[in-house]
């Protein structure tokens, strides 16, 4: 749809300005180009997990390989001089109370900037305090963390569900302990996610294929194993239903919590009908995706009431992918290695994506360059001989040799 | 810190929906509209529409229903605001006015939700026992109506289908059953559900229908009998109840049909509005079934006729239909069985409805430029309004207005006097018209005005004045000499004559004393019963030439002008005379005619008029010069000092000042080619223009047939009429009929560039258009030459038969009489942007600068556009210079007698060479477009698409621009305006105003570059320009307490408002505190403390504290009273 005509509406009220926004970020989304901008890196450490804060989204936290934990600030001016986000702290590898291995997770406090949690394979989560770059409480889990989660929404709890080993562990901020434990799962739990609407509905996806439900409130906590041929018996094996036919190695919920999203290292995507559990079929084609042990993380920009896009890692490439439909919506290639993971920041339409052997790229919404000192036209009615592109170019053709010879 | 102040000016005209019912009483008729904000609701009567009630909602209105629950004779309104706030309101009838209740209230949002695209749902179950909401995607909200409780509780029930085009609660069944409109990839289907409130679910329904018109936009619940829906698409109507399916296709509706209204009770016709504004009506063929019921047999769909583009329609009675329009003016309309002629007798063909009233609407406002057309200090605001065919210009001016109620033709009038001849009335039934070397007097019996005698009158010469005195008794003055009538023995009874039968050259008097001039001698007689007494004369300096010996002790009971005649009549004790060449004011003595005290006025200008006034008991002395001035002082009676001096321009004529008496308190009115009416508010004088051309004289006329009247000369008529209470805008309307877009005003040529667009059609490989638009009807035209640089053939040949085509047009208007002299229409795909009128470089002249943009509706982005610079002069528009750019020209700006321009996301600064060419020097990349530009010495403020705004500054040295500062907030804007230095305003789209501040003295280089917004507020419309500048005059040398500048404001419902900053003596401070906002004064609400009563205002003021003289104390309700009059008079 052409952007002026809906400019023009919204000036005289027939287009709602909502629906306005979803149009154009939509247009924007499907046109991002990687841009010249850089993240600040000392070194070139493999990032594992960013997250922009959900506040300002202005800060950005990347942690991952040799312990590093960096903040940066995304906010610069457009002056083009400028094209490297700048390091607003970071925490060395050296310190005593850093993490002793990679770090696998990094999630800001849902509220504020001032804190942030992290989590990493020696079996710790620790919350850092932002100001100081030090951490305030360390939980030790004793198994290696791959990932964890705070809920957004959460009024009544502040637990992190905490995906070590087979088992979730959840653990409380408020009061440091982390006897609760979820039992479920049949091997590795790769990825926990609390619910957006639901404070208490927690969604894990481990390496046995299956995709959990759980109500922490209860004592038998399962609410549901989502199975991907939707109680067609013939599919399964004798061990129970299954999400995926690999590991379940990322997911998603959309924004009012209906739906949820699984990507699996057996190259499929699935929606979930959060409240029957339900395999909604839609079809995403294949996608590249070999992290068997290794939790991706996707993003998602919420474009108005019936799409959602969602940006994919996938294997060296990313993504992008209309949440309901399935359709392919177009694919980023610029790196050189296996991307690991998106962060989307939904005002300025930026992309943040991170793979395992580069640095940070950052892809932005391509804009119409309005150059104007190429065009130079023949000025008319008044009376003036301007030079025209044709003339200049014939004017080049011509033989310059003289005559006489 | 400094507050803004927000006010609104001119309240939001723009109808959302329109309702019919009975809510105030059960057998009165209601119309109900909502306009954004605000509820009008109307009594119908066969007079027409009654106003009852106006009430602001805090919030834009989205749903507005009327349902009437079992046990209540009246109906109960529900009204939802998109906030998802709702509130059922019930209408209670007071001894003193109306009240409206609200019976429950409550806010409906959920934390987590999706908002939907096609808008906010709300339906009302027949029996009135449920209410229906789609708030979110997927979900629908119930509410039961409980009439017991005060608070909503609604529940959510999930529903399967996403894309909810439209639903309704069908008739007809025991439990609430629904039908929807919704939409999936093979297309929209009907489907209707059945609500089980008790389990909280909805079941499948009764019936249901795939593939229905892809177009399919609006459901039609039938009432009983008949039952069942009527489904409206764009190609095909169709009628299905369960049973029977029944379309019928539409080929004479070629617009989305967009809001409908039943007529009868029993559904069987309903009035059809589409988007291009014409009305049909749909009309239901029954036939009679075996068991007597009746059913649908066939629909029928015939054209009406056209009205203004509808939003929504009611029919209200008798044929009598409201067309509430949100982009254009709203009408009521009659319709006829048959075709009739216009009235307006315009060649139009017979049409079926014709127009019985208009109700004006400024919305929606595109653009708006602040002109002083009459160069009176005094703004008006010309607005580009409207869109489409109800494209218009409106120009809106501050001014008290005179309802007129007669008009004669009578060329020449020279003076104009009321007499009370009869003894038996009391009030006037003569009046004294004079004119060069003859008078006439006119009876007044009731309406009715006719020619008389009065005997002993002189009708043989001029009369200078004319009035009834004392002892009943009537005086004339003519040049020759001062006559004195006996009302009882009807005959002159006493005559005085000047010395040497000199002429008498300048008079006045008041109800006992004269006081008139022969050249330089003055004389001051006093009137006694039978006869004219002569007291004293003096001789004067100069020739004299205005005089004033009006009592200054002003008796309100009365009438003031003699005609009271129990009240001992006031005696003047001083007088006041201007002079010729010294032009002098001074103030004299009575009797004795010694002078107290004289100022000099001005230089070379003569005086020509001076009264001596008493307004709230405050004396002043008014003098108007011959070039229009009026200065006015503050007298002491006593001592008869003059002081505090004040000018004010009013008119450019010699202007003459007469008082009288409007409402109770007293008037001045100033008579001259923009008259204007002087009163006192709040011990200040306050000027307000009257809505007339030009004034020469006038006298208040207070008779049986017209009381409380004027009577108005101008240089050919005497108009006899009313005069308004309060100031209020007039408005008036300069149709177009296509779509406005920019205005730019240029002074030197007294003209307005005009960017229009308007639609063709294409037809036979050419574009032909409807109707005579604005560009096709000015008096000369040019095209646009073809763009060479287009890389795509722009012929005609690739549009279809039956396209619509938008051609895009720059007019220049003529700002008196609005005529369109020039129209230059642009090339096939070019519509003008940007339009601005300045002087460029080292040229004096003026030039229209216009930036147009290609829009090809597959380009998503355009990416070519021109800029032209015109020159409109002695009637011919040349195109001075033109420049091919990369990308549509979103603003234009001047800078510096540079061109500022900004083209997709870059801003450029032109300069215009000697060889009056368009160079670029310099530009800068901003964000993602950067679509709004305001300039201020060397700073740009620059608003984005989506990235808010950032400030740009421009280096002389080096010659670029660069940013200093921006804000990084997502703000999608809509509207950016500079308010000073270090300010700037900001309007966003989802209604919200805010302002940022630069910190220049920041002590980081990051705290400096940021804008950190101080103040938000939450409009509730979207603004779409902001213009400096003021609709009320601006007195020279007052102080207003409102600070420096007024950026006024117009919004797309037509809403213009004021947003001024607040001086800190005027700052309360106030224990309230409004959490949706912050740093801005809702001036609204404010203006809203002046109609609450005397114990409810000092319950306000007991919590707030005033700072005075730079010490705190507690403020009383007269303080918070004169603030807020001081702060309304902003606009």
């Amino acid at each position: 749809m052409s952007f002026l005509p809906l400019l023009q509406a919204c000036q005289i009220g027939e287009c709602h300005p909502r629906f306005f926004r979803t149009v154009i970020e939509h247009k924007q989304i499907l046109s991002l180009v990687a841009t010249d901008k850089e993240i600040q890196h000392n070194n070139v450490a493999s990032t594992s997990a960013m997250e922009l804060d959900p506040v300002d989204f202005r800060y950005l936290i990347a942690v991952g390989a040799q312990r590093k934990i960096t903040i940066h600030n995304t906010w610069t001016s457009s002056d083009c001089s400028i094209s490297c986000l700048p390091e607003v702290a970071s925490v060395d590898g050296q310190r005593k109370h850093q993490h002793k291995k990679t770090i696998n997770y990094v999630q800001w406090y849902p509220h504020d900037t001032g804190m942030f949690v992290t989590s990493a394979f020696d079996g710790t989560i620790k919350i850092w305090d932002t100001n100081h770059m030090k951490p305030v409480e360390t939980m030790d889990i004793k198994h290696a963390v791959y990932n964890h989660h705070i809920s957004p929404i959460s009024a009544s709890h502040s637990l992190i569900a905490a995906a070590s080993s087979v088992h979730v562990r959840l653990a409380d901020m408020r009061t440091g302990s982390t006897a609760h434990l979820l039992k479920g799962h049949r091997d590795n739990v790769l990825y926990v996610k609390w619910s957006p609407k639901d404070e208490f509905l927690l969604a894990t996806g481990s390496e046995d294929g299956r995709l959990l439900m759980w109500d922490v409130r209860q004592a038998k906590a399962i609410l549901l194993s989502l199975d991907q041929h939707n109680g067609d018996i013939g599919g399964n094996d004798a061990r129970g239903t299954k999400a995926h036919s690999g590991s379940v190695n990322s997911l998603l919920f959309n924004e009012d919590g209906r739906y949820l999203l699984s990507f699996g290292s057996d190259e499929r995507m699935r929606l979930w009908n959060c409240e029957s559990g339900a395999n909604t079929l839609v079809n995403y084609g294949r996608i590249d995706n070999n992290s068997i042990h290794r939790p991706l993380h996707m993003a998602i920009h919420h474009s108005g009431a019936s799409a959602s896009v969602v940006f994919v890692p996938a294997g060296r490439q990313v993504f992008l992918c209309d949440l309901y439909t399935g359709s392919c919506l177009g694919r980023l290639s610029e790196h050189f290695s296996q991307v690991r993971c998106c962060e989307h920041n939904k005002n300025t339409l930026d992309l943040f994506t991170a793979a395992e052997k580069s640095k940070i790229l950052i892809w932005s919404p391509e804009i119409a360059i309005a150059d104007n000192s190429g065009i130079d036209e023949a000025k008319f009615e008044t009376g003036r001989n301007g030079t025209s592109e044709t003339d200049r170019v014939s004017r080049l053709l011509q033989d310059t040799w003289s005559d006489s010879d | 810190m400094s507050f803004n102040y927000v006010v609104t000016a001119h309240k939001p005209t723009a109808v959302n929906k329109c309702i019919t019912g009975n809510f105030t009483a059960p057998n009165e008729l209601n119309l109900l509209i909502a306009k954004n904000t605000r509820l009008e609701i109307f009594m119908v009567s066969p007079e027409g529409l009654k106003p009852v009630k106006e009430l602001s909602i805090y919030g834009r209105i989205a749903v507005m229903e009327l349902f009437r629950p079992q046990g209540e004779e009246k109906d109960l309104l529900f009204i939802l605001t998109e906030r998802n706030h709702g509130c059922i309101l019930n209408y209670k009838k007071k001894e003193d006015g109306c009240e409206i209740i609200t019976k429950a209230s409550g806010d409906l949002s959920d934390p987590i939700g999706r908002p939907p695209e096609t808008g906010i749902i709300g339906i009302i179950d027949p029996t009135s026992k449920l209410i229906g909401l789609r708030l979110y995607e997927g979900v629908f909200k119930f509410l039961p109506y409980d009439p017991s409780s005060e608070e909503l509780r609604p529940f959510n029930i999930r529903i399967e289908e996403l894309s909810v085009i439209d639903a309704q609660f069908l008739h007809g069944y025991s439990t609430p059953t629904m039908a929807i409109i919704y939409q999936n990839s093979q297309g929209r289907h009907v489907k209707t559900h059945i609500v089980d409130v008790r389990d909280k679910e909805v079941k499948p329904g009764p019936w249901k229908q795939e593939n229905v018109d892809a177009e399919a936009n609006m459901i039609i619940a039938v009432p009983e009998p008949l039952k069942g829906c009527v489904i409206i698409g764009q190609d095909s109507i169709t009628y299905h109840n369960g049973d029977k399916y029944i379309p019928i296709a539409i080929p004479e509706v070629k617009h989305t049909i967009n809001c409908f209204a039943p007529i009868d009770k029993d559904g069987s016709r309903y009035l059809l509005g589409d988007l291009a504004g014409n009305l049909f009506i749909l009309l239901f063929e029954k036939e009679e079934l075996m068991n007597g019921d009746e059913s649908v047999r066939d629909l029928k769909i015939e054209f009406l006729g056209e009205v203004s583009i509808p939003e929504s329609i009611s029919y209200l009675d008798n044929g009598v239909v409201y067309i509430g329009s949100r982009l254009g003016d709203s009408q009521l309309v009659n319709l006829h069985t048959e075709p009739v002629q216009q009235h307006d007798g315009s060649s139009a063909s017979p049409t079926m409805v014709t127009v019985m009233d208009t109700y004006t609407n400024l919305g929606p406002i595109v653009d708006m430029c602040v002109v002083d057309l009459d160069r009176q200090g005094q703004g008006q605001l010309v607005t580009c309004s409207g869109a489409f065919k109800e494209g218009s210009l409106r120009v809106i001016r501050n001014g008290i207005g005179i309802q007129e109620h007669a008009s004669i033709d009578l060329p020449g009038i020279k003076g104009l006097w009321p007499l009370k001849v009869s003894s038996s009335k009391n009030t006037y039934d003569t009046l004294v018209i004079s004119f060069v070397g003859h008078s006439r007097v006119l009876k007044l019996s009731g309406e009715e005005v006719e020619e008389t005698e009065l005997s002993g009158f002189d009708d043989e010469k001029q009369t200078f004045l004319c009035t009834n005195v004392c002892f009943d008794q009537l005086l004339q003055i003519t040049e020759c000499s001062v006559r004195l009538l006996s009302c009882s023995e009807r005959k002159c009874v006493f005559e005085w004559k000047p010395k040497d039968d000199r002429h008498i050259s300048v008079a006045t008097c008041n109800h006992s004393q004269i006081l008139l001039a022969v050249g330089n001698l003055l004389y001051y007689l006093e009137i006694k019963l039978g006869e004219v007494e002569e007291c004293q004369h003096v001789d004067l300096p100069h020739e004299v030439a205005c005089l004033s010996i009006d009592p200054l002790e002003f008796d309100s009971g009365g009438k003031g002008d003699g005609m009271d005649v129990e009240s001992t009549p006031p005696v003047s004790k001083i007088c006041a005379v201007g002079l010729w060449r010294d032009n002098t004011a001074r103030v004299l003595k009575i009797p004795t005619l010694e002078e107290m005290y004289q100022e000099k006025l001005a230089e070379e200008i003569i005086p020509r008029s001076i009264l001596l006034a008493q307004f709230d008991r405050i004396n002043y002395l008014l003098v108007t010069l011959g070039d229009g001035t009026l200065i006015y002082f503050t007298l002491s009676a006593t001592t008869g000092n003059l002081t505090d001096k004040k000018r004010v321009p009013l008119g450019t004529q010699p202007t003459s000042l007469r008082a009288f008496t409007s409402g109770g308190t007293r008037t001045v009115f100033a008579c001259s080619d923009r008259p204007t009416v002087i009163y006192s508010s709040n011990k200040k004088l306050v000027f307000s223009n009257v809505n007339l051309k030009e004034v020469s004289h006038m006298c208040p006329l207070d008779s049986e047939g017209y009381p409380n009247s004027l009577a108005l000369a101008n240089g050919s008529t005497l108009l006899i009429g009313t005069i308004d209470e309060i100031q209020k805008l007039h408005i008036r309307t300069v149709p177009l009929q296509e779509s406005p877009r920019r205005i730019a005003y240029q002074e030197e040529s007294q003209c307005f560039g005009v960017a229009t667009l308007r639609t063709d059609i294409v037809m036979n490989g050419k574009p032909e258009s409807s109707r005579q638009s604005a560009s096709l009807r000015a008096s000369t035209s040019s095209k646009s030459g073809p763009i060479e640089t287009a890389s795509r053939s722009l012929d005609i040949g690739k549009s279809l038969f039956g396209d619509e085509l938008d051609i895009g047009s720059f007019l220049v208007i003529d700002q008196h009489t609005f005529e369109v002299h020039h129209s230059f229409e642009f090339a096939l795909h070019e519509e003008p942007m940007s339009v601005m009128s300045c002087q460029l470089g080292e040229d004096n002249a003026s030039y229209f600068v216009v930036g147009t943009a290609l829009v090809y509706p597959e380009e998503t982005e355009p990416k070519i556009g021109r800029i032209f610079v015109f020159r409109y002069f002695e009637n011919k528009l040349t195109v001075v210079s033109s420049k091919t750019v990369r990308g549509a020209v979103y603003s234009l700006c001047e800078f510096n007698g540079n061109v500022l321009a900004s083209i997709n996301n870059t801003v450029c600064v032109y300069q215009w060479t000697v060889e009056r060419e368009l160079h670029v020097e310099c530009s800068h990349q901003s964000n993602i477009l950067a679509l709004y530009l305001k300039c201020k010495g060397d700073f740009v403020l620059v608003g984005d698409l989506m990235r808010s705004m950032n400030i740009l500054s421009y280096k002389h040295i080096e010659g670029n621009l660069d940013e200093i500062a921006r804000d990084y907030n997502p703000n999608w804007m809509s509207a950016v305006e500079i308010i000073d230095d270090d300010n700037f305003l900001g309007a966003e789209n989802f209604y919200n105003l805010f302002v940022c501040q630069k910190d220049s003295a920041a002590t980081t280089d990051e705290e400096r570059s940021r804008l950190r917004e101080t103040c938000l507020f939450h409009l509730g419309d979207f603004v779409n320009i902001f213009r400096h500048g003021s609709l009320v005059m601006q007195n020279v040398g007052e102080t207003s307490a409102a600070g420096q500048s007024h950026i006024l404001f117009g919004t797309v419902h037509g809403c213009i408002g004021v947003v001024t900053s607040l001086n800190e003596d005027l700052s309360f401070c106030t224990n309230r505190k409004v959490e949706e906002h912050k740093g801005f004064v809702d001036g609204d609400l404010i203006e809203n403390f002046l109609d609450l009563s005397q114990d409810k205002m000092h319950e306000v003021a007991k919590n707030l504290t005033i700072k005075e003289d730079g010490t705190k104390r507690n403020a009383t309700a007269e303080d918070v009273i004169k603030a807020v009059e001081e702060m309304s008079r902003i606009h």
